[in-house]
């Protein structure tokens, strides 16, 4: 494994392994209390519509997750951005804790791994405004129908003319 | 259609194309041959041939040059090591399909500078499997017809399945129902899942550059049926002979 992505001390991370969405800690600012009433898309629920760029946002998992995470950004020829893909990216977990993660919250500073032209980078999500949409799955090298996965999508508003 | 990791004999007088030459000349350095690996016949590598098949072959009569079925190149493909990885162990390739994929690779390997290994990210799929996976999703109120590109094969499933929930059944007997659904397309040749397809398998493009992709392409040509890259997510899908 690539030690040096294991744990990337800048990146707000908050892991409530094993336990229900009801018993979370006390949000973060500019985050909205989780209820199962809110953006339940799939088995991901997402705190809020939108994340601004001081913000954050919680995304709960219900059940056993895929084991796999990256983050599809918009108006890219080259959209994924990879958060989590066993031990070759393990950006913000370890990748045996990653499938006991229930919470977590994603800054919107948070970075990740995109390939360029068979280059790998690591760089900021969130950069355009536009819909994001988080995605996990068994396997991110597949086509999506052939595999296990969940997905929910979520507006960054760069608050400036992109 | 190949099977051997060069397409055409090399050597003095023969057809020595470029691509088998750098598969040649890489096996050769690799068997100690002091030898340039630059795609082109010359003295240098009619020299290394027969000193390998002389020193190491123990021909008597050393014939300078190897055809894709010739025991010199068996011999020569020794000397390798790993040109390509399986992702993890959840791929399952159809039968015959590592087989095929062992030549190309090392086409690859060869070809590529700095030495690349072809990374197997998927395989082949059940019926069952996919039946699972379609069960889940429409557990969890997907829209699946909206995910498949076969919209009236994925439309036969949502139908089986609400049939299946309206009598009550448990989920085990909703899932056989599907895979029932699935067998039957196969049988039809519908496959909802380019997966279902024994000789399909996808390979990681995220790795790759640009030269790479297209020297993939090139060194593929006539080892595979169909090559397609994908972009969401990014990777490569083959489909063997």
């Amino acid at each position: 494994m690539n030690t040096s992505f294991a744990f990337f001390p800048a990146i707000l991370l908050l892991l409530i392994a094993c336990q229900t969405p009801e018993k979370k800690s006390t949000p973060p600012v500019q985050e909205k209390a989780i209820t199962t009433s809110e953006k339940d898309t799939n088995s991901i629920i997402l705190s809020a519509d939108t994340l601004r760029p001081t913000g954050s946002l919680s995304l709960s998992f219900l059940g056993n997750h895929p084991a796999k995470m990256a983050i599809i950004i918009p108006g890219s020829d080259n959209p994924y951005v990879f958060l989590q893909d066993g031990s070759e990216i393990s950006e913000i977990f370890p990748a045996d804790s990653f499938a006991k993660v229930r919470i977590m919250v994603l800054k919107a500073d948070q970075q990740g791994i995109r390939f360029i032209n068979g280059s790998k980078h690591r760089e900021a999500i969130f950069k355009k405004s536009g819909y994001y949409t988080v995605v996990l799955a068994d396997n991110l090298e597949t086509e999506p129908e052939n595999t296990n996965s969940i997905q929910a999508r979520v507006y960054f508003s760069s608050g400036r003319k992109d | 259609m190949s099977s051997n990791s060069i397409r055409y004999a090399v050597g003095k007088g023969m057809k020595n194309d470029k691509l088998d030459l750098m598969v040649i000349q890489t096996l050769l350095q690799l068997n100690n041959q002091k030898i340039k690996a630059t795609g082109i016949f010359d003295m240098e590598t009619q020299t290394a041939i027969e000193n390998f098949q002389k020193d190491t072959e123990k021909m008597l009569a050393p014939t300078g040059s190897i055809s894709p079925e010739s025991t010199t190149l068996v011999r020569l493909e020794k000397a390798l090591g790993i040109t390509y990885e399986i992702a993890d162990s959840s791929v399952v390739l159809g039968q015959g399909v590592e087989a095929a994929i062992k030549p190309l690779a090392i086409r690859f390997y060869c070809n590529s500078v700095p030495h690349h290994k072809m990374v197997i990210t998927s395989g082949v799929r059940t019926a069952a499997a996919q039946a699972q996976a379609m069960f889940k999703k429409l557990e969890m109120k997907d829209d699946i017809i909206k995910l498949y590109l076969n919209k009236k094969a994925a439309k036969e499933v949502v139908d089986t399945y609400d049939e299946s929930k309206k009598a009550n059944d448990p989920a085990n007997t909703t899932v056989n129902k599907i895979t029932a659904v699935l067998e039957k397309q196969i049988a039809n040749k519908v496959y909802i899942s380019s997966h279902f397809n024994a000789k399909a398998f996808d390979m990681r493009s995220r790795d790759l550059d640009a030269h790479l992709v297209e020297l993939f392409k090139k060194v593929s040509d006539g080892f595979v049926r169909k090559l397609i890259h994908e972009g969401k997510p990014p990777h490569l899908h083959l489909e063997m002979f």
